[in-house]
């Protein structure tokens, strides 16, 4: 989908990014991460060629980008950054329908869309569609900027942190969103981070840089096992690698088939040797199925799925087996 | 409904400002006393109305070829390519500030005559600068994600222009232009030294002939379209900066 070839940009003497070979396939969420002036923000903006390259070049879809006009070429490719940046002077209506009114789409397709993208993001079109920007909360100026970025539904999106100006509560959740909604609609997008937990959550795969090269592209589980240099391990983290590791499982592939120690009445889950407890649900983690053990002090916990079905049991042995790479 | 003290002061001005215009007959024993017996207390070679009209249309035409030349140059030397220019519409912006539009009518007068044309150019050359700082400082303190924003999304430089930064200076645009029209609603009085209708030749005619009553009828009358003028672009800018979320 994206194909770079010796990308490469420099200031004046200075290299930004140097000669980076690298390729992001159709529908996967790819991180760039690393520490501040890495040259991962240099690198997404040369993919819409915001930042132009100094050599090398860019294929999107088999098209070098240099041979496109760069305005029309951004019409394709969605565009979300830090803290939105949506028109303060625009409605939110109007600013999801930038692109599509630039591409001169009908306004009643217009309307369409606008009403069906607030609606995949949980804000009510009767409520938001005609408010400004100032009149609403971080959290949902950047579900508005987001709706903006995928509104003519580009097949590859960019996004350069677009999550970082939020607190932890409203992150987690504007991630979980995201991820569903790049699954349904199976957006390409390439997203740059310095926040390693989010990288691990979205991406399937990540690439580290530094000094503006790329030191490992690899999956998350990857880059945890197998750093393939000493940078990586440090910007992994050595200290919290197992739980790392245990975050990228799901508790619904860790459990294994339910005993008769557990009951479910009232919605309640019952341990019938230690009375009621709190279950592991199917799309946590296995660092937090670790999480629930510990505070609870148990061995061992049922696994239930949204509905609050039993889908089967956790325990101490198969967290122990998926943080050693056996699961 | 209570009426705040700001808006009693307003009130007041523009009542002055009616009366003057409409029936400066009743305001006669005011002035009576200030004036030697057997000359008029109130001014009486062409009306207050018609005199504010000429001020106003004056400031406005100057106002307006000034408003577009500014915020030309200002639009200009904020592009990458015009940066270069920079120094030169500053210098050029500042001298028509400073230097004094008495001057400047001494200059033009032999150029382009008598009358309302060397008004224009004095007053021109006088509002320049407020303008340019203004919409320079508007253009240059945009935030910098929407501006962001709209390149990535595929605008056109023109269309970043158009749709997003002039937009969002328009406050401060708005601030340079009342700032502007306000110095010269009093500057555009000398141009009556010239010749150019005005409330200048109010003030001139009671210089001349000695008449207190006349300088006080058009120094009013200066001083309350200048404070009308302030209050009405003042409202109109807060009504943008507010629809922006700037306030």
């Amino acid at each position: 989908m994206i194909v770079a070839e010796g990308l490469t940009k420099t200031y004046g003497d200075i290299p930004a990014v140097r000669r980076l070979d690298f390729e992001v396939r159709a529908g996967e969420v790819v991180a760039l991460v690393g520490t501040s002036g890495c040259g991962k923000s240099t690198t997404l903006k040369m993919i819409n060629r915001l930042i132009e390259p100094s050599a090398g070049r860019i294929l999107v879809n088999g098209v070098d980008t240099a041979s496109v006009n760069p305005e029309k070429l951004r019409l394709g490719i969605g565009y979300a950054i830090q803290g939105a940046g949506l028109f303060p002077h625009w409605n939110v209506a109007d600013n999801i329908a930038t692109v599509p009114r630039l591409l001169g789409w009908d306004k009643a397709r217009i309307d369409r869309r606008v009403e069906e993208l607030l609606g995949l993001l949980h804000l009510d079109p009767a409520i938001f569609a005609r408010k400004l920007p100032h009149q609403l909360s971080g959290g949902q100026q950047q579900r508005v900027g987001v709706a903006r970025a995928i509104a003519a539904e580009p097949a590859v999106l960019l996004m350069d942190e677009p999550f970082g100006a939020l607190d932890p509560i409203t992150r987690l959740r504007l991630q979980d969103e995201f991820l569903s909604l790049q699954k349904r609609q199976g957006i390409t997008v390439v997203m740059v981070t310095h926040d390693m937990d989010e990288a691990f959550k979205m991406a399937g795969r990540v690439a580290v840089m530094d000094k503006g090269i790329i030191l490992q592209f690899d999956t998350p589980d990857a880059l945890v096992r197998r750093p393939a240099h000493p940078f990586v391990r440090e910007l992994v983290g050595t200290q919290d690698s197992g739980l790392r590791l245990l975050s990228l499982e799901a508790a619904r592939d860790l459990a294994s088939p339910a005993s008769g120690r557990w009951q479910i009445e009232n919605g309640l889950v019952l341990d019938r040797e230690r009375g009621a407890v709190e279950p592991v649900l199917a799309e946590e983690s296995g660092r937090e199925a670790a999480s629930k053990l510990l505070w609870q002090g148990a061995d061992l916990l049922p696994v239930v799925d949204a509905g609050g079905a039993l889908l089967g049991e956790v325990g101490f042995d198969a967290l122990r087996r998926a943080g050693r790479g056996e699961a | 409904m209570t009426i705040a003290p700001r808006h009693w002061a307003l009130l007041a001005a523009g009542l002055a400002f009616g009366l003057l215009l409409f029936a400066p007959g009743l305001l006669r024993p005011i002035f009576a006393p200030l004036v030697q017996p057997g000359a008029p207390a109130i001014y009486d070679r062409g009306t207050f109305l018609e005199l504010t009209l000429s001020h106003v249309l004056t400031v406005l035409a100057a106002g307006l070829v000034a408003f577009a030349l500014a915020v030309a140059f200002a639009i200009l030397v904020t592009r990458r390519s015009g940066e270069e220019y920079m120094p030169l519409a500053r210098t050029l912006a500042n001298l028509g500030q400073t230097f004094p539009p008495v001057a400047m009518l001494a200059v033009a007068v032999p150029l382009v005559g008598f009358g309302f044309q060397p008004t224009l150019i004095a007053l021109l050359a006088y509002g320049l600068l407020p303008i340019f700082e203004n919409t320079v400082t508007g253009l240059r303190t945009l935030p910098p994600q929407a501006v962001e924003a709209a390149r990535g999304m595929g605008m056109s430089p023109m269309r970043v222009l158009l749709s997003v930064e002039l937009p969002l200076a328009l406050p401060l645009i708005l601030a340079g232009l009342r700032i502007s029209t306000i110095i010269n609603i009093s500057t555009a009085a000398i141009g009556s030294t010239v010749g150019a209708r005005g409330l200048g030749e109010i003030i001139i005619a009671g210089l001349s002939t000695n008449n207190v009553a006349f300088v006080l009828q058009g120094g009013i009358l200066v001083a309350l379209l200048a404070i009308l003028f302030n209050q009405a672009l003042g409202a109109l800018e807060r009504r943008v900066a507010r629809h922006h979320g700037r306030v």
